[in-house]
């Protein structure tokens, strides 16, 4: 089933007084369950592809669906309440609430954006403790964890949710390579258990052999797709 | 060039020294004129307020010489028996039912309306007043004068005098500054025998009561000798009984 | 709800110094105000009760342009018997009005019979007037207050110079509204304090013996002071009998009555009013404390945590989620202020208390200052900081619930 529909996605933003073209009329599909990656240099529009379809930024032109909705035509408190519903985000730099403990940073989405009541809120945000392997460490703050703990607890965060869609922006770019794998299994893992469909960006070579649909951009084109089961020489 | 200097300037001050010699004489023959030295008299006293309301007062008074006057109310019956003495500077009231006199200064008035003690008790002008300065105008004199001392009602007067009879038309009250207190109009010239011939009518009126008019009719003035007694503090209950 | 505000508390810990510093200055804010408050209206309701419950009471009734020429205290701006009557009627018909007192006010000359000085008057009736003006027998400094027919309660200053003393035999003598003069003569029952303003010099003598010594028939009265139940109902009280009043016209169809608040009748209105004024500009100026203090913090806080926005508005918080949770800053500062501030500020009321400070005013002196803890103004205060806190943090608030989230994710 496709989740992503993209047809001749366009993005161009206002530098000063020149205009620069991000992404210059991409097509293409993702289906639900995919774990995919999109790739390319510094510049390439991987993040601006990435925002789009995160429903953070509007296209200029084309057509974006996702999960079935034109997004381009969210308004700014829709296109929150889509994001909440269907959409985990996990960022390079972890974005964890530094006021938070780990289990209220994870509790957090199912309080202020999809609220369920106690009972039901603490059953899932346990088992993703559980899952993630930071139930001993519920109660600390994210300074008192390392890179790789809090991007657990993101994946965590992400996931609490229930979403259709995770989006992850260079996961692992701050994390060492032993790290960086773990990180990857556990959002595989997911993927696995849960269904949900997970996109990262990277330019990272040794991660993307990880993904199984590659897609590559260079200069605000689609320059390749592939679906691998390993590796890969684009 | 000098010695006419000298002539001028002595001319110059012997009619200066005259013109000053002619006020104070002036100012007693209109003493004499008004008044004998010792006498006794009866007036009315009027006074009208702005609305145009009335209030008659009638006065016996006796006088001896310039250090004792005292006089009573005759009518109407509210002041019936309210008695004034003045002995040199010092003025009593006396009223009825209080019984014994009460000590009070010139200004105040005992009658209400524009005529204060002073004016009441009045005495010679040159046993307070001395003459500043003198002038004439057409047919009449202009007295300056200025108080002999602290305690005299107003410090100066401008007293108008009629060259031909040497008697008051007219005679402003002011202050050390020269500010118009009240003003006196001398009218209606009479015979009152014996020699007593002057104004019967004097009307008074003051910027500082806007609108309020006080009238003083002499009706009889007499000569008449009188023992010093009468002009004591236990003798104001008994002024009446030399009528 | 609760989340948000535990985030907002957990946030102002986050930069304690900062948070520490505003709470600090919002407190110090309003402790000023507050113990100015306490001390001014303490100051004001002596001052003010001095002259209402001594002297003038709380309205006055007189003749309609009495007031205009109160200092020649005429006798001809008299009410009739059967004006008082009717004022009368009118009074006792409010039920806002504890009591009323009947006067006459009149000028004349005092005599201990070696010298007379001018002297004014109010004619009065002890037992209604000790009802309208309780605190009059405690300006009594000799003597007794129960005025006897033929005694006179003489004012100090007048009582000094002439030397007199309770006892002594004195002559009043005044002009009577005919013109005709009159004395009597009256025994000194008492000496009384000058009060400050209008009236605070006069001597008392009874309604009888006054009418006695003005011939006056029929009997006539200068003035009805009035007494209120509550005299914190002036306004309404006023407007009340005003209104009563009013409705009496003579035959031209004129008002016969006049009547004014204790405010027209003495200056110090014009004092108290400018106290009022100024307790307004410190208010002013907290407020300004408050609102560029927390404006200043939350415009720092919402710069510093740009990214952090930018997260949990990716993740789905709405905007007004946004909005909300950095105006729950903006008043837990606030509160911590107001909290921190009120309890100072009660400290410091109950210390100036403690230290008896003591002011004089007119020619007395001796007043105590006793500010008191008002839970009306505490709370008014306390509602102010809060309401203005919220205000501080609206507008920094609003552009963080605005931000962009890839601009602001973006952001270091």
């Amino acid at each position: 089933m496709t989740i992503i529909s993209g047809k001749d996605l366009r993005k161009h933003y206002i530098a000063g007084e020149t205009k620069v073209e991000a992404l210059k009329g991409l097509n293409f599909t993702l289906d639900a369950g995919d774990f995919a990656a999109f790739v390319g240099p510094s510049g390439s529009g991987k993040t601006t592809l990435l925002s789009l379809i995160g429903c953070l930024d509007k296209p200029t032109g084309g057509l974006l669906e996702v999960c079935g909705t034109d997004v381009g035509k969210l308004d700014r408190k829709a296109g929150a309440r889509f994001r909440g519903e269907n959409i985990g985000f996990v960022f390079q730099d972890f974005n964890l609430i530094p006021v938070l403990t780990v289990y209220e940073n994870i509790e957090y989405p199912l309080m202020i954006v999809n609220p369920l009541p106690e009972e039901e809120r603490k059953k899932r945000i346990m088992a993703l403790l559980e899952e993630v392997g930071m139930t001993d460490q519920s109660h600390k703050y994210p300074d008192q964890l390392s890179g790789g703990q809090k991007q657990r607890v993101a994946v965590a965060r992400a996931l609490v949710t229930r979403p259709k869609l995770v989006l992850a922006d260079e996961p692992t770019a701050n994390l060492d390579h032993k790290t960086a794998y773990m990180i990857l299994e556990l959002m595989k893992k997911m993927r696995a258990e849960t269904g949900t469909t997970f996109i990262f960006s990277t330019h990272d070579q040794k991660i993307i052999g990880e993904a199984e649909r590659i897609f590559t951009l260079e200069d605000g084109e689609l320059t390749g797709t592939s679906r691998t089961g390993g590796n890969n020489n684009a | 060039m000098l010695k006419r200097l000298s002539v001028f300037l002595t001319l110059v001050f012997m009619a200066a020294a005259a013109h000053a010699i002619d006020g104070d004489a002036l100012l007693r023959e209109v003493d004499r004129n008004l008044e004998p030295p010792s006498y006794e008299m009866y007036r009315k006293l009027i006074n009208v307020e702005p609305d145009g309301r009335k209030k008659e007062f009638v006065l016996y008074m006796v006088r001896k010489g310039n250090e004792k006057v005292a006089g009573v109310f005759l009518s109407p019956a509210s002041d019936k028996g309210r008695g004034m003495l003045r002995l040199g500077d010092n003025m009593w009231l006396y009223i009825p039912n209080v019984g014994k006199p009460i000590r009070i200064t010139s200004l105040q008035s005992a009658t209400g309306g524009v005529f204060n003690n002073a004016d009441i008790l009045k005495i010679d002008f040159g046993a307070e007043y001395a003459v500043e300065k003198m002038e004439e105008t057409g047919d009449q004199y202009l007295l300056h004068v200025k108080a002999k001392n602290k305690t005299v009602a107003y410090d100066r007067l401008n007293i108008w005098v009629d060259k031909k009879q040497k008697l008051p038309v007219k005679l402003e009250c002011l202050t050390e500054k020269g500010m118009l207190i009240k003003t006196l109009y001398y009218k209606d010239v009479k015979d009152f025998g014996e020699g007593i011939v002057r104004p019967s009518v004097i009307e008074t009126d003051s910027p500082l009561y806007k609108g309020y008019k006080s009238v003083m009719i002499f009706s009889k003035i007499k000569k008449r000798d009188l023992k010093d007694e009468v002009f004591t503090l236990t003798f104001m209950p008994k002024v009446d009984t030399l009528r | 709800m609760l989340k948000i505000f535990k985030m907002a508390v957990r946030n102002t810990h986050r930069y304690a110094r900062r948070s520490l510093l505003i709470v600090s200055l919002i407190a110090v804010g309003v402790v000023f105000v507050q113990v100015y408050m306490a001390a001014t209206n303490s100051y004001k309701n002596l001052i003010i009760s001095q002259i209402t419950d001594s002297m003038l009471g709380h309205i006055q009734v007189h003749k309609k342009g009495y007031l205009v020429s109160v200092e020649n205290v005429p006798l001809n701006m008299n009410l009739t018997a059967e004006q008082t009557a009717r004022a009368e009627a009118i009074l006792k018909g409010n039920p806002l009005v504890e009591s009323y007192s009947t006067r006459i006010k009149l000028g004349g000359m005092i005599s201990n019979f070696a010298e007379t000085t001018n002297i004014r008057l109010a004619a009065i009736n002890p037992g209604e007037e000790f009802k309208t003006v309780p605190l009059l027998p405690s300006r009594i400094l000799e003597g007794t207050s129960n005025l006897k027919p033929g005694e006179a309660l003489v004012p100090e200053l007048l009582a000094k110079g002439m030397k007199l003393k309770t006892g002594d035999t004195v002559v009043l003598v005044a002009t009577n509204k005919d013109g005709s003069v009159n004395g009597k003569q009256f025994t000194i029952g008492g000496i009384i304090e000058t009060a400050p303003g209008p009236g605070g010099r006069d001597g008392y003598i009874l309604l009888a013996d006054a009418m006695e010594l003005l011939r006056m028939e029929p009997p006539e009265i200068s003035e009805i002071a009035v007494r209120l139940k509550d005299f914190s109902k002036l306004e309404p009280a006023f407007n009340s009998l005003m209104k009563a009043f009013m409705q009496e016209k003579n035959k031209d169809g004129k008002p016969v009555f006049e009547i004014h608040t204790w405010e027209k009748l003495s200056p110090f209105s014009a004092i108290a009013k400018m106290i009022n004024m100024m307790t307004l500009m410190v208010k002013i100026m907290l407020v300004a404390i408050v609102l560029i203090g927390i404006m200043n913090v939350m415009i720092m806080s919402v710069y510093e945590r740009t990214r952090e926005i930018g997260t949990i508005a990716a993740i789905g918080t709405q905007p007004n989620t946004i909005l909300a949770m950095f105006m729950a800053e903006g008043l837990c500062l606030g509160a911590a202020g107001v909290i921190a501030g009120n309890i100072l500020s009660v400290a410091v009321i109950y210390g100036v208390r403690l230290m008896h400070v003591t002011f004089a005013f007119g020619m007395r002196e001796g007043f105590v200052l006793t500010p008191e803890v008002n839970p009306v103004d505490f709370s008014i205060i306390s509602a102010i900081v809060l309401a203005v806190a919220v205000l501080g943090s609206l507008q920094p608030a609003w552009k963080a619930s605005r931000l962009e989230p890839v601009k602001a994710l973006k952001s270091i």
